[in-house]
């Protein structure tokens, strides 16, 4: 079994899983009656909350991605620093390398704060959870999808999911 | 209770409440392991740590090589903290634990009466609905002190 450690890692290269059914296919067969709602999900609810939880998770990859680097980074340019003081000091290959790598790491940082990525996690992964408890209210038809009319409900729905998904930062 | 409601709750319950349960429960598990092996990484470097200072500072042979061990073992012990608080593994092992547990605390309504059972299967998803909301506000929260704890360290 592979380490909690690394089972948590990020990627270098980000791939969006496969798109895992929100309810089983044998969960949802033993619930003939909810078939129509389900549908109306998959249509209106469904595309929205894949794309924010997709959205979430390559924004979290990106934010831990760039830090582990520069946890790496400055790891490294301690160590040669330490190395370097530990012989006395004067090895030029080694100061030239301790400030490529502390160059790099300025570079990095910038670049790493202006991406904004934890952020965008945040925001994309709010939206994605409030989705997903959308569609169960929605199924349960409970407020506000408690409407007798079905076109009611459905325009309670579209008008939900679209001011979720318009939805900034609160945090 | 119609049969619509009946085959509701039992999604309910499958495919939110139990599915996210054992979400919460596999995530908690796998944090926790990983909070250990941190642990236990960053005890043995420490160990190595000062076992090779006591060599260095000693008149046996490769003298410079403990040394220079000393000096860059400690770069990853600090290295180990910080990708320990970059995903701080044992506070979101807590917040799973915490999750899961109130979850399965909640019971699925067992409804007879017509009457009552819309208003208790209310009741039912708006429980579920706020512990999840809770761990997603604690989450939220934990989010923001670790941006502003980056934020800090760069």
């Amino acid at each position: 079994m592979k380490p909690g450690v690394f089972a948590l890692r990020p990627n270098f290269r980000w791939h969006p899983p496969a798109r895992a059914p929100l309810v089983d296919a044998d969960v949802r067969a033993a619930a003939p009656a909810l078939g129509p709602d389900l549908e109306i999900l998959e249509r209106v609810l469904l595309p929205d909350y894949y794309d924010f939880d997709e959205s979430a998770q390559h924004a979290q990859n990106t934010f831990r991605l760039g830090q582990i680097l520069i946890i790496v980074g400055g790891a490294t340019a301690t160590a040669l620093g330490a190395i370097q003081a530990a012989l006395g000091g004067g090895v030029a290959w080694l100061g030239i390398a301790g400030a490529i790598i502390a160059g790099a790491l300025t570079g990095g940082v910038a670049y790493v704060r202006g991406q904004h990525a934890q952020r965008d996690y945040f925001t994309a992964r709010l939206k994605a959870e409030r989705l997903r408890s959308e569609y169960f209210v929605f199924l349960g038809r409970l407020s506000p999808y408690d409407a007798a009319s079905d076109d009611e409900r459905l325009a309670r729905l579209r008008d939900q999911v679209g001011l979720i998904a318009a939805q900034e930062q609160q945090a | 209770m119609s049969s619509r409601e009946r085959q509701f709750v039992e999604l309910y319950r499958q495919a939110r409440v139990e599915d996210q349960r054992k979400y919460y429960e596999d995530k908690a598990a796998l944090n926790q392991a990983a909070h250990q092996e941190l642990l236990l990484a960053s005890a043995i470097v420490f160990g190595i740590s000062g076992a090779v200072a006591l060599l260095a500072g000693t008149d046996v042979p490769g003298k410079l090589v403990w040394a220079i061990l000393a000096a860059v073992l400690p770069a990853f012990t600090t290295a180990f903290a910080a990708y320990e608080g970059l995903y701080a593994f044992e506070r979101i092992a807590r917040l799973f634990q915490d999750a899961a547990r109130n979850l399965r605390r909640a019971q699925a309504p067992l409804l007879a009466d017509e009457a009552g059972a819309q208003a208790a299967v209310a009741r039912y998803v708006e429980q579920i609905e706020r512990i999840l909301e809770q761990e997603r506000g604690q989450w939220g929260q934990l989010a923001v002190e670790q941006h502003d704890g980056a934020k800090s360290e760069l």
